[in-house]
Order: C-alpha cells, then structure tokens, then sequence
C-alpha cells in the first residue's frame, strides 16, 4: 500500500539539521523534501529560523536492517529562498549546485482529494535523539480546515511525532503529494508547562495536520520555478 | 536621505503589488492600507512576517526542539536597526546609497531587503514585506520623527 509511497518520495525526504559553525557540528530540526530538480526543498516554517545555518543530510533508502543511529553524515547546506510562516512553509535551496531527480506529476491540489482518501507521509521523528531512521506512516484524511492564522489544512487520523514536521503528506490513490506536514492537536494547547522527562504533558493526540501543498507551490512560483 | 515622494503622495496598493512577493502582500496590505497603523501594528505584521512571532492555535508544531545555544532573536528588531543606519545615520554601509541622492520608495524597500538578506545569507525576498512596511512606517512617521524615536540610548 505504502510501497509506491517509499518508491517515489522517501529517498527525497531528507533530516534537516541546524548547523552549528563554531563547533563544527549539527542538530537535527525536522524533515524536508526535494520539491525541484535544480535543488530545492519544501519544509514547515516553523521549523526554521531565518537566522540559522541549515543544512539536509540524505539517508539512503534501504531494504536491509539498519541502525537507529548513523555514526557520521554527509551534510549539505542549504540556504531560505522563500519563508511563508502564516502559511507555515519555506522553500530551500541546496547551496552546491546541483540537479537532482524527482517523480514527473508529483504535486497533487485539495480538489481532487476527498475525505476519507488514504494518505501516507513520510519524516523522521526523534531525530534529535539519534533516531535516524526513515519513519513512513498512512493516515486518513479526516477533515479540511482553516488554522489560526488562515492557512487551508488536512486534518489526519494520526499522531506525528516531533522531527516529522516538513517532510510529505502523499494521497495514496493518486501517488502526488499534497501537503507539508505541520503538527499534531495539542488538548492542552500549544505551549506546554509542563515536561516530564524533556517531553511536554498534554500535547498527545492522534489527530495531526498538514498544511495544503499549494502554499509550497506559490513560493516555489515566487522564486522562479516551473512547478 | 530623500524620498522621491511624501507619505500621502504614495500609491501603496501599487507599491505592495510591485515589490512584494504574493505571499507576504495579505500581511502587508492589511497594515498599510489602514488609514490610522501604527508603530505597533507594523512591529507584529512584521514580526509575523518574519517568524519571530507565530501564531497562538491548539496545533503543536511538530518540528524537533531546537536544540542547545538557540539565541531568541528579533529579526525584525534588527531589520529597523538597518533602517537606522539607513536613514539616519552617515555610516559607511549604505554611503552609496545616500551619495546617489534621492531614492524611490521601491529602491529603499530593496535596499533594505537585500541587506537583511545578506546579513543571513537568506534570499532579500524573505524580507521584501517586512522591509515594506518599515519604509512605509518612517514615511508616515517623517524621516526626523523616526530618527529622534529610534535614536540608541
């Protein structure tokens, strides 16, 4: 069911990581994926901070057992061409020029998705905490909403995890991606006080949200790209 | 430095539609094209525009914790600290500018914008809008008034 998902887009879904120059080393922050062939990327906004160096390491995909954590990586920088945070999405650009292959066809619209459609996406959870695996889940597609700040949503039946932020949300029956995945519905709201153990208390639901993939594509548009 | 026009002589509208990318111009528009915005609705427009200040909802942002030596800045802060030394002061970062003479409002916006931009290594559209809004803002309050207002202690 998943399989043609992991085909076309786990090997462009990448770790996005926080560099950190004076140390020479990085923090993962979420996940991206390669939305153009001249090297760019879609992400969650509220991921980045515009003042931060970033950078993306690409995990293979692999069919063999793997470990949780990579003992080194190759890490790419990238740059912030295009920042939408009402939106909550940003376009990157991989600083080294370069062309990269991506599926033809592959952004799909909020018309042609129907509640209840299977969906899939893809990220990497917990990444910070040395969890460098490729996670790949499916989700319904419960409801569309309008978040806080005007931003057209699919509501999922599924709990994503912190580090899954930005990576794809794909409609299964399509195989196109339509949206960037945000976050999950906190019951007690969306600045805990209370942590146990480094992880906030009453943020868990297993209802999450993903942003519709036409804002990606606008600031794709912005920056000059054929999309 | 002078303006080529006065606050009331610009077409905003024209303006946001000519210089700002079409995902900042909603948040641009509904601050300028107020009769009576303030320093204080340009601050939040702006901070928002810059994800110094994001939104109050019950979704939690599932992106990792950012990790150890994250410095909480204000990028907009320091967006009007380029305006400072733009319109305000003689430093030698923007002397070509201000020996050119009188400038567009667009051509201030730009400028403005590229330099936040290169400050952080981003592309100057990011901060296109917020930089639309600080140049409207000193052009309503007049280039003295914001001088004396913004003037470091």
């Amino acid at each position: 069911m998943l399989q043609q998902l992991i085909s076309s887009y786990a090997a462009g879904t990448v770790i996005l990581v926080k560099l950190e120059e004076a140390t020479r080393t990085f923090h993962p922050i979420g996940s991206a994926f390669v939305c153009h062939g001249k090297g760019y990327l879609l992400t969650a906004a509220h991921i980045v901070k515009l003042d931060m160096k970033l950078g993306i390491i690409v995990q293979q995909v692999t069919t063999d057992f793997q470990p949780f954590t990579i003992p080194e990586a190759q890490v790419f920088s990238v740059s912030i061409a295009g920042f939408d945070a009402a939106n909550d999405v940003a376009l990157l650009k991989i600083e080294e020029p370069m062309t990269v292959g991506v599926p033809d066809g592959m952004f799909g619209n909020d018309a042609e998705t129907a509640l209840g459609e299977l969906c899939g996406y893809v990220g990497f959870p917990f990444a910070d905490r040395g969890l460098h695996v490729r996670h790949v889940a499916s989700a319904n597609l419960s409801a569309k909403v309008i978040s806080a700040s005007g931003a057209r949503q699919y509501q999922l039946d599924s709990m994503i995890h912190e580090g899954c932020s930005g990576g794809p949300l794909v409609n299964i029956r399509t195989g196109r991606i339509i949206g960037v995945m945000a976050g999950r519905y906190a019951p007690s709201g969306a600045s805990p006080s209370v942590f146990i153990g480094g992880r906030p208390v009453g943020t868990d639901s297993a209802i999450s949200y993903a942003t519709c993939i036409e804002y990606g594509l606008a600031l794709m548009m912005e920056a000059g790209l054929e999309v | 430095m002078k303006f080529d026009l006065t606050f009331d002589q610009i077409d905003i509208p024209s303006v946001i539609n000519d210089v700002v990318p079409q995902s900042q111009r909603k948040a641009v528009a509904a601050v300028l094209t107020s009769d009576s915005f303030t320093e204080a609705d340009v601050d939040a427009a702006g901070m928002r525009l810059l994800g110094d200040m994001p939104s109050a909802s019950f979704i939690l942002p599932t992106g990792a914790p950012l990790g150890p030596g994250l410095k909480k800045g204000n990028l907009f802060a320091h967006l009007k600290a380029e305006a400072y030394d733009l319109f305000c002061t003689n430093s030698d970062v923007y002397a070509s500018e201000r020996k050119d003479g009188t400038q567009t409002v667009k051509n201030l916006i730009t400028i403005l914008a590229t330099a936040a931009g290169g400050t952080y290594s981003v592309s100057a559209a990011v901060f296109t809008g917020a930089a639309t809004l600080v140049v409207m803002l000193v052009l309503k309050m007049g280039l003295n008034a914001y001088c004396k207002a913004h003037a470091p202690e």
